[in-house]
């Protein structure tokens, strides 16, 4: 009984641990997910303010039939900013890949933006390319860029510059911006960028608050907790919510449509909706953690209601918990839909 | 003239109301009303909730459920009055209420001569009007500047009976049965710290120095021994007279609607879904630099995650803050940042309600830290 005991309380340890590990890499992933909006904010807001751009994120733009990468199908630039004698197209990259073909693959999916793009807004003729990274790589990626260069591996046609960015938090929390390789050709953004730009948190609040999506799929503990506390919330009334203050599960029907529809309204000027397939894997998330019930139609009966303690820390441990079970063969054969191997 | 509509209240065999509950003329008349009865019987005491909305008043009532009944209903002029009778769970629990419209339009006075079991039951009541109405609520300083300016106004001597602060205490370190270890309970105990009979002054003074914010102030007004007005205000905005209630009417009740005002018309149209998607934050300042020490973090995030009937996630807390809170009492929900060492900013999102919002500010000052609500600039 005694070694039972033992081991059982060493499961449950480890179960413990388990979760904890997934809980901290949910976190830093939506912790590096919001910096990366944060530092397009920071970027669209110092655009905005010296040089009256206007700034998009992932807005779709056709390629010329000259592209060397992409020639036929529409190209999805991390952002482009159009303003007096600035005009961008931005790349964000948080890494730069080990391997060969994978660096080559980062490399082009930039070398595409190299290119008389159409679907600008104002009257752009030519665009500078900018390849913002984290602090953390911005030194790798300017040695592999200057190498590729240097050996001739690769040219661009436009200029292009590396600027590295970065979070930090003294008495004030702020985003640094600065760059590390090649240039821009408006020698004066050149200038500060060289020296580092610096924005307060606080001066892009409203822009952050709103811009909860870019081109790339966040965690869907992420995606589940915004449509828990801002979509659901919303399309619910005040009168349900009230007869039951989170106390009582209300349930409501939601429809798919009805959901990316009010994901669009919650856009800013600039923010990005988010894709309908990582919508419909949280909505699936969802139902398996039986939260809500899949109907025909793509329409979801979602029982909602109030959670106790933190809601992401809540979805990673059940959606851990429901991977273990399916693990052990426990699978449930409903509406799981295409969460597949999450952890 | 005030108009009257008729209702059962005026027919044969009704008991016999104090004429304020009558006084359907507006809140000058009532006020009359109220202070001939709190002259002619010392022993009467009279408590008054404010009420915040810029609704119907009657369909608001009507929320309020199947136990209040709405006996008579007046106007006069520009002002709304509506007499009710609230059914409780027993005799002491029910009572009668006058919610008489004032100067300023969007604030209510809820007025009743009732037990103090029957007081007690009305925040629950009144709260069924959520989100379309809401008792505003006030802060440390802004009691204290009601009762300075009670003291100067009148000319007259202000002690305080008893003041009730409260001291925010981090969690509460136990141990853990049949083991040594410390363990820290998630309960956020306050201690409640009264004065009595000293100068209102000194009270608040040693109340603050003590870092402790005031819930309530109990005081006498008075002309040498003589006790004009025995008062009684409180920050989830009951107030309670006796003696008199005109020398508060007069000198402090405009600035106390203007302050209910000042609050209503800050916290409104801050819904993006009602502004074109507009984003309208609102700033708590804090006086102190407070989350120069990184504890402070901690304790702030547990103070959010205990607002009952809402649902939080914290994206980040150290070293700044990002939530995300639904309130589940209307859906209105709120990004929350603390990114420098003296700010709290408070992001409305698609759906805010002033309520809500109130609901959320109150809450921070009870729970984290009092401060001063300005506009995001």
């Amino acid at each position: 009984m005694h070694t039972f005991l033992k081991s059982f309380k060493k499961v449950m340890l480890l179960n413990t641990n388990e979760n904890r590990t997934a809980e901290n890499r949910t976190l830093d992933s939506i912790d590096n997910y919001k910096t990366t909006l944060g530092a397009m904010c920071a970027l669209a807001y110092v655009l905005e303010k010296h040089y009256g751009a206007e700034s998009r994120i992932a807005p779709v733009m056709d390629p010329s039939p000259r592209n060397r990468i992409q020639a036929t199908d529409p190209v999805t630039p991390d952002m482009v900013s159009e303003g007096n004698d600035v005009d961008l197209v931005v790349e964000v990259k948080r890494s730069l890949p080990n391997n060969k073909s994978g660096q080559i693959d980062a490399l082009n999916q930039i070398r595409k933006y190299d290119d008389d793009l159409t679907g600008w807004k104002r009257n752009t003729r030519r665009h500078d390319i900018m390849l913002m990274v984290h602090t953390s790589k911005s030194a790798q990626w300017a040695v592999f860029l200057g190498r590729m260069q240097g050996e001739k591996k690769t040219s661009f046609n436009r200029k292009v510059t590396i600027v590295e960015y970065m979070r930090s938090s003294e008495r004030e929390t702020y985003f640094q911006l600065k760059r590390v390789w090649g240039k821009t050709s408006n020698a004066v953004l050149n200038r500060h960028l060289y020296n580092g730009i610096v924005v307060k948190s606080d001066q892009i609040i409203k822009m952050i608050s709103v811009a909860k999506f870019c081109d790339s799929k966040p965690d869907i503990a992420y995606t589940m907790s915004i449509l828990w506390n801002h979509i659901f919330s919303s399309l619910i009334t005040k009168d349900k919510h009230w007869s039951a203050k989170g106390r009582k599960a209300v349930d409501h029907m939601f429809d798919l449509k009805e959901i990316m529809e009010k994901l669009r309204d919650a856009e800013g000027s600039f923010s990005y909706p988010p894709k309908q397939a990582w919508i419909s894997e949280a909505l699936n998330a969802f139902v398996l953690l039986e939260m809500a019930e899949r109907h025909p139609g793509d329409r979801f009966l979602v029982h909602y209601k109030s959670v106790r303690g933190d809601l992401v820390e809540y979805f990673v441990k059940k959606l851990a918990k429901s991977t273990a079970r399916k693990k052990q063969g426990h699978k449930k054969q409903d509406q799981v839909g295409d969460i597949r191997d999450y952890f | 003239m005030a108009r009257q509509s008729m209702t059962t209240e005026d027919q044969p065999g009704s008991e016999v109301q104090p004429p304020y509950l009558r006084s359907l003329g507006g809140l000058e008349q009532c006020a009359r009303a109220l202070e001939d009865m709190l002259n002619d019987d010392s022993s009467s005491q009279i408590s008054i909730f404010l009420l915040a909305t810029d609704g119907d008043i009657v369909k608001m009532i009507q929320r309020a459920g199947p136990g209040v009944k709405i006996e008579k209903e007046g106007r006069a002029e520009q002002s709304r009055a509506v007499t009710l009778r609230i059914e409780g769970s027993s005799e002491d629990r029910s009572g009668r209420l006058l919610v008489v419209q004032t100067d300023t339009p969007q604030i209510y006075l809820a007025v009743t001569h009732g037990k103090p079991l029957f007081v007690n039951t009305l925040p629950s009541i009144l709260e069924k009007m959520h989100p379309y109405a809401y008792v505003p609520h006030f802060t440390s300083s802004e009691i204290l500047d009601m009762l300075r300016m009670l003291e100067s106004e009148t000319g007259l001597t202000l002690t305080t009976k008893r003041i009730t602060g409260h001291r925010r205490i981090g969690k509460k370190m136990t141990h853990v049965r049949k083991s040594k270890k410390l363990k820290a309970s998630a309960d956020h105990r306050e201690s409640a710290i009264t004065y009595t009979g000293v100068p209102y002054r000194e009270s608040i003074k040693l109340a603050l120095e003590n870092n402790q914010w005031i819930d309530k102030a109990q005081f006498v007004l008075a002309e040498g021994s003589d006790v004009l007005l025995e008062g009684y205000l409180s920050r989830s905005g009951l107030f309670k007279f006796r003696h008199s209630f005109l020398a508060f009417k007069e000198r402090v009740l405009p600035h106390v609607l203007s302050l209910a005002m000042n609050k209503f018309n800050l916290y409104s149209n801050r819904s993006r879904e009602d502004n074109d998607g507009k984003v309208s934050p609102l700033v708590i300042k804090l006086e102190t630099d407070t989350f120069d020490d990184r504890k402070q973090n901690r304790r702030f995030i547990d103070a959010i995650q205990s607002m009952k009937h809402t649902s939080v996630c914290t994206y980040h807390a150290n070293p700044y803050i990002n939530m995300s809170l639904v309130d589940h009492m209307d859906g209105s929900s709120f990004e929350i940042w603390v990114m420098s060492s003296d700010k709290i900013t408070i992001v409305p999102q698609l759906r805010t309600t002033q309520a809500s919002l109130s609901r959320l500010i109150a809450h921070i000052f009870e729970k984290f830290q009092e401060g001063d609500v300005v506009e995001y600039k």
